[in-house]
């Protein structure tokens, strides 16, 4: 435990920064200086100040509006919708069993990263399609995962049971299975979805044109231009690089402690 | 060949591809369901609208759209580059990007299962930690680090000029390379390849059958890679139908070109048929490598010709 506390750390990190935000009062006009820019880390400004004057710490900050949000509503279409199909097939089992799986299989027939530029070409590329489709792009695993598991567990005496001696079907499949049973294996699914999100709105952002647009910050806009302006300091080019990694390093650091428990718990 | 294994087969070649026509024929109807019109980009006139809806096939039901989508007859291109014959340009560009994602997949593959292979963990949070970083911001270091020691070594008379600078621009072997590297390496790729390898690793392991053998004192290797076949199969598909969402990704940072990179430029530009066409690529390749390794799980483990 004692070595997973970094990763907990980043991660609220991360959710702090975001409501430092939404109070900071942070206005991202107003704070371009262009007779400062390039400045050293310093009292004012801890990591210095981009090519227009701006801080970078807390545009940094104001960069988590970007993603903390929609990659939450990733993880909730990805656990909500491949969850709700995965238990359909893994508790009714053969044809249905067989549908759901059908239907949750769909958006795995492109590569996610192809399936989220599709609904960002199709519709547009605002934050909330972004969301549906990383969570899209996450369903077919978290149905297949969920469906294999109540499968299983479906059949086992304990449910048997208590069927038979009165338990509900919604308590038996959301108390004993969904809730003891497969808690820990949502999570990891809606932690690698929100993951996934991350990686596509930065990743957009330093491409440019269907991500977050300057003026306003995202960890990949504020990389790419660190690469083009080599006269920045070097803490304010590899600040919001090393904030990116360390946030993902956190992210697949706890999917794996997650799994670990899901596994000693399913032993 | 048996009967068994000639139903599995069938049985996996309908579901593969059914579901490929099924997910293509749900691209066909979002695109159609979208709002707006792609003719209103280009003019306002009534006629000419007219003559544009039906030259580029926009009136077409849904599922002559659908047919023409699958069987290749995606036009001409509308933005990118106007006139040009679609199925040419995707074709020209995956031939220019199959030897980054077929290198990037055996990189995946050679080090992954070496990797997992490995029975003591040594400082086995390097590779994750690495790994973690998004394509982009691997490819992003690399150009940074490599361009900038290059050039103050040459501002120090420490090197000339090397071939390759300066990064992405000049066409080069390090930068070929490198693409690989970050394709294979990035955005947790390489990490979970290795896991998931290491997972069904222990589990043949604490199978039966290994056990008898270490039991007997007798060799296991040979016997686990023939268990891990079927699981490396399905693995190795998982990883390839990434790899190409990486590809857009990749030829972009590295300024390469490529299916990737077009895909990207026919998305920015609203350029319909091409971005149809490369979504149909994508989908007919994830399923072609899906199918591959169904076939060689139902060929390797006869346990599983029920089960299709």
């Amino acid at each position: 435990m004692r070595r997973d506390v970094w990763a907990w750390a980043v991660l609220l990190a991360a959710l702090f920064a975001r409501l430092l935000s939404a109070v900071g009062g942070y206005d991202i006009v107003a704070d371009v200086d262009p007779g400062n820019a390039g400045a050293s880390p310093a009292a004012g400004a801890w990591l210095g100040t981009d090519a227009l004057g701006r801080d970078v710490a807390w545009r940094m900050v104001k960069a988590t509006d970007a993603f903390v949000v929609p990659a939450v509503w990733a993880a909730v279409v990805s656990v909500g919708l491949g969850g709700a199909l995965g238990t359909l097939g893994g508790w009714f089992g053969g044809s249905v069993e067989r549908a759901s799986g059908a239907v949750a299989g769909l958006p795995g027939a492109a590569p996610r990263f192809v399936l989220v530029l599709l609904l960002a070409t199709i519709f547009a590329p605002t934050p909330g399609v972004l969301a549906l489709g990383c969570g899209l792009a996450f369903v077919p695993q978290t149905a297949a995962e969920v469906g294999a598991r109540l499968g299983a567990m479906r059949r086992t005496d304990f449910v048997e049971a208590s069927l038979v001696h009165g338990v509900g079907v919604p308590r038996v499949l959301g108390e004993h299975l969904l809730w003891t049973g497969c808690r820990l294996l949502l999570a990891r699914l809606g932690m690698r979805a929100a993951a996934f999100f991350v990686v596509v709105e930065t990743t957009l952002a330093y491409l440019g044109e269907l991500g977050v647009q300057e003026p306003l910050p995202s960890f990949g806009n504020m990389v790419a231009s660190g690469l083009v302006d080599g006269r920045l300091h070097l803490v304010s080019r590899l600040a919001p690089a090393i904030a990116l990694w360390l946030l993902l390093a956190a992210l697949f650091h706890l999917d794996g402690v997650l799994a670990r428990q899901d596994a000693q718990e399913a032993a | 060949m048996s009967g068994a294994l000639a139903r599995a087969l069938l049985g996996r070649t309908a579901a593969v591809f059914g579901g490929m026509v099924a997910a293509i024929t749900a691209l066909v109807v979002l695109l159609k369901a979208a709002p707006g019109d792609a003719v209103d980009l280009v003019t306002t006139d009534p006629e000419l609208r007219a003559r544009l809806v039906a030259d580029w096939g926009l009136d077409a039901p849904l599922h002559e759209a659908v047919l023409r989508a699958l069987g290749g007859q995606w036009g001409t291109s509308w933005t990118l580059r106007p006139g040009a014959q679609v199925a040419e340009l995707v074709g020209d560009a995956l031939v220019q990007s199959l030897p980054l994602w077929l290198g990037a997949w055996l990189l995946t593959l050679v080090v992954g299962v070496g990797w997992a292979a490995r029975r003591r963990a040594v400082r086995k949070w390097r590779l994750p930690a690495l790994s973690a970083a998004p394509v982009f911001l691997l490819g992003w270091g690399l150009i940074v680090a490599l361009n900038e020691g290059a050039f103050s070594a040459m501002g120090a008379g420490l090197l000339e000029r090397p071939s390759w600078f300066s990064l992405p621009d000049t066409d080069s072997w390090l930068r070929n390379a490198l693409a690989v590297g970050v394709l294979a390496v990035g955005s947790g790729g390489l990490r979970s390849f290795i896991d998931s390898v290491r997972s069904r690793l222990d589990v043949h392991r604490r199978s039966p059958a290994v056990e008898a053998l270490v039991a007997r004192g007798q060799p296991v290797d040979r016997l686990l890679a023939w268990l891990l076949v079927p699981d490396l199969a399905v693995l190795a598909a998982e990883r390839g139908a990434l790899l190409f969402g990486g590809l857009v990704v990749v030829e972009r940072v590295f300024a390469m070109p490529g299916a990737g990179g077009l895909f990207w430029e026919a998305c920015v530009r609203r350029d319909q048929p091409v971005v149809v066409a490369s979504g149909v690529v994508a989908a007919l390749g994830v399923a072609g490598l899906r199918w591959l390794a169904d076939v060689a799980r139902v060929v390797a483990d006869p346990r599983l010709r029920g089960s299709a």
